[in-house]
């Protein structure tokens, strides 16, 4: 017998996406029979608008493609453009630029926590992870001036030196965090109601994982030990102690774990940061005048591990003061429309946001 | 006379009290529960979206106000457009302006929504919002703190319970001709139905 | 004598449920680390709900369905007695029972059902039939329990329900039974884990999604006096009833506050989910407890 099938849009205004993207679900009763992404919402075209700006001024928007982390912005763009021109990095400037991704990817993880938590109805995560990221924030305002778009790490260096006092008010924000995490393990993680929501959901199979090319808490939550800090290292992550937590069970609880032990992790890397800071050093080094700083021709492509999986750049230049290709590959384009498109046949309309979430889509950063 | 901000808060209180009188007790009341009671249309159309969160929980905690989120359209007082439209969320924007039933205001958060901001010269961004819809408060900057975004929220509260003919969805009823003309422009054959035959049987 | 008394149990309900709806989100926010909204900010929601203009329609049906529920929520009121002695806050409880207060909060969904299946929405279709398919599962085990309650008085009457817990109340005679029936309440209170109807990550508001204004405003004042009829059936049925007014705030208050705390600190259970636990675990309870009298 035919079952009838209705098509239903999700999103792009509704609670449970993840930003201003929609996936158009065919339904029977609630289970889905087909999925299909659809973006352009949010469509600025940032590579377009790079190729006409001098370096200092492409700088300025890089940090705007992926809303909810920047700073893995910043420092590819950084990375390329030191590649290009062969400018080589102060090591306090580069031991501070650990220390501000580290502290990125920890926002971006209580963040996430707060979607997370939100999708299966879990509103008091959401509320105190939030919470406890803006006070990552106001250290970031206190470091950058800026709460969100920080414009920091930029090529060369960074571009101000740590306030007075930083690294203790750093320290003791870590040490309550460690604290909150454990109310986070017995509010969130431990809960049964979400592991009985989230264990057999969104299953990704170990063996296409690689092969289609999927980065992040999605591959290390079907264990596969990667990450682009240790496998190719950047800035002195090369030097710094700390492990690649994986998990076996390739669905959307094996990520929240993942996530949940790279929370820790994060923390581990800040103290070491805290402890090695050199206190002498040189945070910038000296650049060519604006008009002058031309990049060679050549191209390169760096990668650094975001929040979510590798963000990699693609850059070349012509000889000129401006850029003349930039390309972004950050982990949704692949999560969003491959990935999920397959994950989310077969399931129910209620497990859309779970899903979602899981992999970490966001789409300002699919359409750049 | 005073000079400064103090008189120019003291104009803005005594046009206040003139505008209040003509009022009558019922309609200030109504004005009052309209502004105390806002609901958001849960739309994050733009980067803006990521400080909703924080003005939303604990931090900041917008519900003292008495504004809280809701999912559908038709049940929401206020559409916040939060950063950059492309003409494929504007479109979208829109509809659901329309879907929601008056009295409606919306923010236009960030600079983008002002002037095109940090997307001046981008090739699908609308450069100003005020064309294709009527924005009732601004609150500028890239991003807007939770407080602008506060602030932004307290204002529009104070243009509510003046309870002016100034409000947008009022303009955007006198003036859909010129708001319908900026949208065809924009969106060529795809522009929207009509929402001119909704406003037949109001006042 | 009895109208007057009706009006009074109307305003009580109608007053109590934005009270307590307003505690809620003033206790969850105290949960959330937060001040929250003052008190009376759903009364607020309401009142401007009432004068917002109501822009679409769907035919007279759609508008019957938040009629039929509300007149659910204040024959449920009207039949339920406030208070467990004398002739005050009794309504029209002596001339119904237990069974009818059962028939009647079944009314409330069903004709919800009516007004949103009109609309066309997907989204509200699903959310009444998601609402149907758990309200199946809710009414097993509350029956199981009421049942036992009504063996224990051996009668269906308040009154007789009254007479048997004079003594002793029955959530210290069938702490199982009271359980079974403690679940499914939450349920019926739409908190987590059951809150599937709802959905905003799902099915945007549910049932509500088409509703505004006027409409909506009525859908708000009868859930939240619909809210104080189950928290009193559930304080007459199992505490005793309320010995006076105080007594009827403070029972109300500990189940409501308890229901409320459980609700924030549990994730959302999907609906196949939410009917497999409600089916077992306090079914189980129910049985047992029945077994057991």
């Amino acid at each position: 017998m035919e079952r009838k099938t209705i098509t239903i849009f999700h999103g792009p205004q509704h609670p449970g996406i993840t930003g201003n993207m929609s996936v158009e679900l065919e339904l029977t009763g609630e289970t889905i029979t087909k999925a299909r992404t659809h973006v352009g919402y949010l469509h600025r075209g940032f590579e377009k608008l790079i190729e006409r700006r001098t370096v200092i001024q492409a700088f300025t928007i890089v940090c705007r493609i992926c809303v909810p982390e920047p700073d893995p912005n910043e420092a590819n763009f950084a990375l390329a453009v030191e590649q290009l021109a062969g400018i080589e990095v102060s090591e306090k400037a580069t031991y501070i630029r650990v220390m501000v991704l580290e502290m990125a990817r920890l926002a971006a993880q209580l963040l996430w926590m707060a979607g997370q938590s939100g999708s299966v109805g879990l509103g008091t995560v959401g509320q105190w992870s939030i919470y406890d990221r803006d006070l990552i924030l106001d250290l970031f305002e206190a470091l950058t001036g800026g709460r969100v778009y920080h414009m920091y790490i930029y090529p060369g260096g960074v571009r101000r030196e740590l306030p007075e006092g930083f690294l203790e008010r750093l320290g003791a924000l870590l040490d309550y965090l460690q604290k909150r995490l454990v109310e986070y393990d017995r509010l969130f993680f431990d809960n049964a109601s979400f592991q009985k929501r989230a264990i057999g959901v969104g299953v990704v199979k170990s063996e296409e994982a690689l092969h289609l090319g999927y980065v992040g808490q999605v591959l290390r939550g079907c264990g596969l030990k990667r990450d682009v800090r240790r496998d190719n290292p950047y800035f002195n992550y090369a030097a710094l102690e700390f492990d690649i937590p994986t998990q076996s069970g390739g669905d959307v609880f094996a990520r929240a774990l993942v996530r949940r032990a790279e929370m820790r992790e994060s923390i581990k890397i800040l103290r070491q940061v805290i402890a090695q800071m050199p206190t002498e050093g040189a945070i910038m080094q000296k650049l060519p005048k604006h008009r002058k700083f031309t990049l060679p021709k050549e191209d390169t492509y760096v990668a650094v591990e975001s929040a979510r999986g590798e963000f990699g750049y693609y850059m070349a230049g012509d000889g000129s003061e401006m850029i003349r290709r930039m390309q972004v590959k950050g982990p949704s384009l692949i999560h969003g429309f491959t990935l999920l498109e397959s994950l989310l046949v077969g399931e129910e309309l209620s497990n859309v946001a779970l899903i979602m979430n899981s992999l970490g889509i966001c789409p300002p950063e699919i359409e750049r | 006379m005073e000079e400064g901000f103090n008189a120019y808060r003291q104009s803005l209180e005594s046009e206040e009290q003139s505008i209040k009188s003509t009022q009558s007790v019922v309609e200030q009341a109504i004005a009052w529960f309209r502004a105390h009671s806002m609901f958001v249309l849960a739309y994050g159309t733009g980067c803006g979206a990521i400080e909703m969160p924080p003005t939303f929980t604990s931090r900041y905690d917008i519900e003292r106000l008495g504004v809280v989120g809701v999912a559908t359209p038709r049940q929401a007082d206020i559409l916040i457009v939060s950063g950059y439209c492309s003409p494929k969320t504007l479109k979208r924007v829109i509809r659901s302006y329309e879907q929601m039933s008056d009295p409606k205001y919306i923010i236009g958060l960030g600079s983008c929504t002002i002037n095109g901001g940090m997307y001046w010269d981008s090739y699908n961004t609308i450069k100003k919002l005020d064309d294709f819809l009527p924005v009732d408060m601004y609150v500028n900057g890239c991003m807007p703190r939770p407080e602008a975004l506060i602030e932004g929220f307290v204002k529009l509260q104070e243009k509510i319970r003046l309870n002016s003919s100034e409000a947008g969805y009022i303009k955007y009823r006198d003036n859909y001709a010129h708001y319908r003309a900026n949208q065809e422009r924009l969106f060529g054959a795809q522009v929207a139905p009509s929402y001119e035959e909704n406003f037949a049987g109001m006042n | 004598m009895v109208l007057i008394d009706c009006f009074l149990m109307l305003l009580l309900a109608y007053g109590f449920g934005f009270l307590y709806y307003g505690l809620y989100r003033n206790l969850s926010a105290r949960v959330h680390g937060r001040f929250g909204p003052s008190l009376a900010q759903s009364f607020f929601d309401s009142v401007k709900l009432f004068v917002k203009e109501q822009s679409t329609t769907f035919g007279w049906m759609f508008y019957a369905g938040p009629i039929i529920m509300a007149t659910g929520a204040v024959l449920n009121v009207l039949f339920i007695p406030f208070i467990n002695h004398g002739d005050s806050l009794q309504g029209l409880s002596s001339s119904a029972n237990l069974i009818v207060v059962l028939y009647l909060m079944v009314l409330g969904p069903l004709g919800n059902a009516l007004g949103v299946g009109s609309n066309g929405n997907p989204f509200g279709v699903m959310g009444i039939t998601r609402g149907l398919t758990r309200l199946i599962a809710l009414e097993l085990p509350f029956y199981l329990a009421v049942i036992g309650v009504m063996i224990d008085a051996g009668s269906a009457d308040f009154s007789a329900i009254f007479e048997a817990q004079s003594q002793e109340m029955n959530l210290l005679k069938h702490p199982l039974l009271f359980m079974a029936a403690f679940i499914s309440f939450l349920g019926f209170m739409g908190k987590s884990p059951f809150d599937v109807v709802g959905a905003p990550q799902e099915v945007y508001s549910g049932p509500a999604t088409e509703f505004s204004g006027k409409f909506f405003a009525l859908l708000l004042s009868q859930s939240a006096m619909f809210s104080f009829a189950k928290l009193l059936l559930m304080v007459n049925l199992f505490l005793g009833g309320a010995d006076d007014l105080g007594d009827l705030v403070l029972k109300t208050f500990v189940l409501f506050v308890a229901a409320t705390f459980i609700g924030s600190v549990y994730a959302r259970f999907s609906t196949i989910q939410s009917v497999e636990f409600l089916m077992r675990i306090p079914t189980l309870l129910g049985i047992v407890g029945l077994a057991l009298l």
